[in-house]
């Protein structure tokens, strides 16, 4: 009774302990059978719990989860599965896990008994593998973060050696792969990359020191440096201290960078001395001011340095009278193969005054609307123009001179004439009053046509103080035609003149319209003459030689039907027509070019129309050239300054009726 | 009465020249260039031609290769301001020049030339 109550009481206490553990419990007998459950069991058998039943089989337990669909994973394997859960209750070897399809992971642990039997622990392990799974996940997630990353990344160990290195590493710095780099030192791994060790920096920043990479690691402070491989790559690493004393270090490849940065400064030094070498003032402008100058700018601006002028008003440096012209002169966008130049008077620190000629190109200075403006000193060029007009003037001189002084000796001849038949007579007291006032009257009259002759000739040798106003062209082109009509004429050449009696002032220098027209003159006897020299070698027609005609002509071209010229200013057109054959189709575009001549050598600079071009274009008007039926007929256009007083029609003043 | 003919295209300088070769008794004629002086030739006959080289026209030089051919004894005296064609008397002989007078001229040497050729 006692050892029953024993046995009872131990029983009790084994049940007790069964149904305390917070797992299934299941017993089987040596025949396989069922034989002992606790309360969790059947929550580890789902779908099969009416299977719990003294007797039932393992087998029977697992086919009635798996035929209601209780374990996730098998799909129509489920007769394999079943078999393959049998084949482990007979071998118990390993823990082995269930997973169902309501998501709980269970863990079986099954074990014989000392008489035969065998007894499955199941153990509900869900949260352990989630836990898990989450791991991975996250894990996977910063594999993918690490090796998807741009840089190049490194963590070390305490001892600093690598415990983890990406295969963007690999790529950065040609490893044999990224698993050899661990445990590995990191100083050694620098070293295989071959790499000069840059300066180290605290980072962020860019405070250089000349703390060693060995300082830097002992200081434990986040800092960077770079590192270069000669004729490869340049890379900043960054190395940030980690808590248990390891570094993380981050690769990257900054050698594009660093290029751009050369290749900008290269660049920029190639313009800066391409600007500072340059004879030409470029300056930058900005809001009205001077922003830069370069030397060649100074220079010319005669400061002391290009600092002096930073910052200053560039008006200031502009004669006051071009103030307008400068503002009203605007940039273009861009550089371009035509580019507007504009002459103006600039005005030195020293209040000196120079010629120059500008060009401005709108860009963006620093973020801001600017003007890039260059300008040359043309001072030099202008006084040479002066002088080349003046040497060709006086070139034009001497080749009148000869004529002139036949000119002069015809008047003078008359009164020679005058004076020794009146002397003659009066010696021979044959003389009378009346012969004497006849022959006092030639002589007056012939001394005033010298004095005519004379004075043009001082007027036209005068060099002209540069001052321009506005002026009679009229009169200019008359005086320019009367001055040769007479050589003209001895040479068989007619010149015949159709001017209007009423004219139009335009703004320039007399002196100089006068010396075109004088030399599109000249050109136009040379033409005739030419044409002459030709037709005798050739034994030609004589009588055509004889007809030489030079038409010098001159209207006001205003035409009132077109609406839009009443808007326009007027133009005085002068034309110099010649019949001495024209001028060669191929040559007609060159006549104006310095130097271009078709006259015999010595026989003309080649000066004369390019000079005529270039006064023409000063007063701001054109010339230009063609061929009309007898010969050449150049046509010089001028702005009107002031329109004629009157507005009566025009009346030719010669011989053009037939016209 | 001998006939000089004046040919210069300077109608004051014919003038005053024709003037003064009368007072010396001379009969006088003018052209203003060498065709007006050749019409004249031919159809007249002249002691003495005096004659500028520089003309509109027919010039002098044109006139004397003319006359040259056609009457070779005509007497011809050229007036010039051109003063580098004096001293070239052989070449002006040979184009039947008797004498080159310089432009102003003197008209004493002038009246006596044009004696000396009229002897």
């Amino acid at each position: 009774m006692l050892a029953e109550e024993r046995a009872r009481k131990a029983q009790s206490r084994l049940f007790d302990a069964i149904e305390s553990i917070p797992a299934g419990l299941v017993l089987f007998d040596e025949m396989g059978r069922l034989t002992l459950w606790n309360s969790r069991a059947p929550e580890y058998f789902p779908g099969a719990s009416s299977r719990i039943v003294a007797g039932s089989t393992f087998e029977n337990l697992m086919r009635g989860s798996a035929e209601n669909g209780a374990v996730a994973d098998i799909g129509d394997q489920a007769e394999e599965w079943i078999a393959s859960q049998a084949a482990w209750f007979e071998n118990l070897n390993e823990r082995r896990e269930m997973h169902f399809s309501d998501g709980r992971h269970v863990q079986l642990l099954g074990r014989g008994t000392s008489d035969g039997g065998t007894v499955c622990v199941m153990t509900d392990i869900t949260d352990i593998r989630m836990g898990q799974e989450e791991l991975a996940e996250k894990t996977t997630l910063l594999q993918a973060t690490l090796e998807g990353m741009g840089e190049g990344l490194i963590v070390l160990d305490a001892d600093l050696c690598a415990v983890l290195a990406n295969t963007r590493l690999d790529r950065l710095a040609v490893f044999g792969g990224s698993q050899d780099l661990v445990g590995r030192p990191f100083r050694e791994i620098l070293e295989s990359i071959g790499a000069d060790i840059g300066q180290t920096t605290d980072a962020p920043g860019n405070v250089e020191s000349d703390k060693s990479l060995s300082e830097r690691l002992a200081d434990g402070l986040p800092f960077q440096f770079e590192i270069a491989r000669t004729g490869r790559q340049i890379m900043l690493v960054r190395a940030d201290p980690l808590a248990n004393g390891g570094w993380v270090c981050v690769f990257t490849d900054i050698t594009a960078e660093r290029r751009a940065v050369a290749a900008l400064a290269e660049s920029e030094d190639r313009y800066r001395r391409l600007i500072e070498a340059s004879p030409d003032m470029i300056a930058v402008q900005a809001q009205g001011r001077i922003s830069f100058v370069n030397i060649a700018g100074a220079h010319l601006l005669g400061a002391a340095s290009a600092d002096e002028l930073v910052g200053r008003r560039v008006l200031d440096f502009v004669h006051p009278d071009d103030h307008e012209a400068v503002r009203g002169s605007k940039p273009v966008p861009g550089f371009h193969n035509d580019m507007e130049v504009h002459e103006f008077r600039g005005r030195r620190v020293d209040g000196s005054v120079f010629e120059g000629e500008a060009t401005g190109i709108e860009f963006a200075y620093q973020g801001e609307p600017a003007v890039l403006v260059i300008i040359r000193d043309i001072s030099d060029r202008k006084f040479a123009q002066a002088q080349l007009i003046q040497t060709s003037k006086l070139a034009l001189l001497g080749e009148m001179a000869a004529s002139m002084a036949h000119e002069l000796n015809q008047p003078l001849n008359i009164i020679r004439m005058a004076a020794d038949a009146s002397l003659i007579l009066m010696e021979e007291d044959k003389a009378d009053i009346e012969n004497h006032r006849e022959e006092f009257d030639r002589i007056s009259k012939q001394s005033e046509r010298m004095a005519d002759i004379i004075n043009h000739m001082r007027v036209f040798s005068r060099q002209e103080d540069g001052s321009t106003g506005s002026f009679n062209p009229i009169e200019c082109v008359d005086a320019a035609a009367s001055m040769v009509r007479e050589q003209y004429r001895l040479d068989g050449i007619e010149v015949r003149t159709v001017l209007p009696k009423v004219a139009p002032r335009i703004s320039g220098q007399p002196i100089r319209l006068e010396q075109v027209v004088l030399n599109l003159l000249a050109n136009a006897r040379d033409a005739v003459f030419s044409q002459k020299e030709m037709l005798v070698d050739g034994a030609g027609d004589r009588s055509r030689i004889e007809g030489g005609l030079i038409e010098v002509s001159a209207f006001v071209a205003n035409d009132q039907n077109d609406p839009e010229s009443r808007e326009r200013l007027e133009e005085l057109v002068i034309n110099v027509s010649d019949n001495g054959g024209g001028i060669p189709e191929e040559d007609l575009n060159q006549v104006f070019e310095p130097f271009f001549t078709t006259k015999r050598a010595g026989q003309g600079t080649g000066l004369g129309l390019a000079i005529g071009f270039s006064i023409i274009s000063a007063m701001g008007g054109t010339i230009s050239v063609a061929n009309g039926a007898r010969g050449a007929v150049f046509e010089i256009r001028l702005p009107v300054a002031e329109p004629a007083a009157a507005t009566e029609p025009e009346i030719p003043q010669d011989s053009a009726a037939d016209r | 009465m001998a006939s000089i003919l004046i040919v210069d295209d300077e109608p004051e300088a014919t003038a005053t020249l024709a003037k003064f070769l009368e007072t010396r008794g001379y009969k006088t004629e003018t052209a203003a260039n060498g065709s007006e002086a050749l019409e004249l030739v031919r159809a007249m006959q002249y002691d003495v031609v005096m004659m500028d080289l520089r003309m509109p026209g027919m010039d002098g030089a044109d006139f004397l290769a003319c006359v040259r051919l056609e009457q070779p004894q005509l007497p011809i005296v050229v007036m010039t301001g051109h003063t580098n064609l004096g001293g070239q008397d052989e070449v002006w002989a040979r184009a039947g020049v008797k004498a080159v007078m310089l432009k102003p001229l003197n008209l004493r040497e002038v009246s006596e030339m044009v004696y000396e050729l009229l002897a």
